[in-house]
């Protein structure tokens, strides 16, 4: 199970403590993964506050995402929202991740839709569709906006997303 | 009613050793704070994206250092906007609520490492206060 890296490494799932392996919180990786040695963690990215979930999968890469895109995405915070891609690729800047490049995504929301970050959602997935195509986590907010990582530098922490063949 | 001059004067003479007694123990009070009290900030600037996670814990301090505990302890590094009391050790919440001691609640921001802490704030972290959980850059407040 992955989060941002920025989040603390003390992490638990509804009580049970997720051993710490890996991260990264600088330039192009916003990552860290956990074991979940008490449950099995399917390929599923949960889309309601009730618990409805949707299949992962395919990924799709920083190299094809382009200006204007729909995305989605669920946080603890904020829940789900969908925005569109404003700029790509995109540096956020030190304060969002220590030494970080132009390797991130930008995303304004909907009309009408509400923050689509806020402190809670870091590590939240970025996705579209259903089934769903991964795109990235998320990492930062910027106003209204989100800043996310994607998910093809997961693998500089060892791990990538799994996906399910359709 | 005017009291006799003997009379006066020894009533002036108990008021004075009452506002004496009052400022010692004022000043007492005072010493209790750290005069040492190291409080890292940084700024962040208008526009400029920030980390979304959330850390939870309460407000101590040990050795003249504000640290953020939850079993751990997390050097919190506190933005320049935020409304700190360095005498009372209190801090005002996004929301205007005051934090003090012991108090509850979730910083927002994100972990740092103590090289990337101390180029955040532009300083040197003293030994005092370097912290076992990390180092911690807020954006919010927020008391639970």
């Amino acid at each position: 199970m992955s989060i941002a890296g920025h989040c603390p490494n003390s992490q638990s799932y509804l009580g049970d403590a997720l051993p710490f392996i890996q991260q990264q919180y600088s330039g192009n990786t916003d990552a860290q993964w956990h074991t979940t040695p008490t449950f099995t963690d399917p390929n599923k990215i949960r889309v309601t506050s009730s618990g409805t979930t949707r299949n992962v999968t395919s990924r799709k890469p920083l190299s094809q995402m382009v200006q204007g895109e729909a995305v989605c995405k669920y946080g603890t915070t904020t829940l789900f929202d969908c925005g569109e891609i404003s700029i790509v690729p995109y540096d956020p800047g030190d304060t969002c991740v220590p030494s970080s490049g132009s390797t991130y995504v930008r995303v304004d929301p909907n009309p009408n839709a509400g923050d689509m970050a806020e402190g809670g959602d870091s590590g939240g997935p970025v996705f579209h569709n259903n089934p769903a195509k991964a795109y990235g986590t998320i990492s930062c907010q910027s106003g209204v906006d989100m800043i996310f990582m994607p998910q093809n530098f997961l693998p500089n922490i060892g791990v990538e997303v799994d996906i399910t063949t359709p | 009613m005017t009291l006799a001059q003997p009379r006066r004067d020894r009533v002036l003479v108990r008021l004075t050793l009452l506002i004496l007694v009052t400022c010692v123990t004022a000043a007492c009070d005072q010493g209790e704070r750290p005069s040492n009290l190291f409080l890292p900030t940084w700024t962040l600037q208008p526009g400029a994206a920030a980390a979304t996670g959330e850390l939870r814990g309460h407000l101590d301090e040990r050795n003249g250092c504000l640290f953020w505990s939850n079993g751990s302890d997390f050097l919190p590094l506190w933005p320049t906007a935020l409304e700190i009391d360095r005498d009372e050790l209190t801090i005002e919440t996004t929301s205007g609520d005051v934090l003090a001691i012991g108090d509850g609640g979730i910083l927002v921001g994100g972990e740092r490492t103590l090289e990337q802490a101390e180029s955040l704030i532009g300083e040197q972290i003293p030994s005092r206060c370097q912290a076992v959980g990390g180092y911690w850059m807020v954006t919010e407040v927020t008391m639970q």
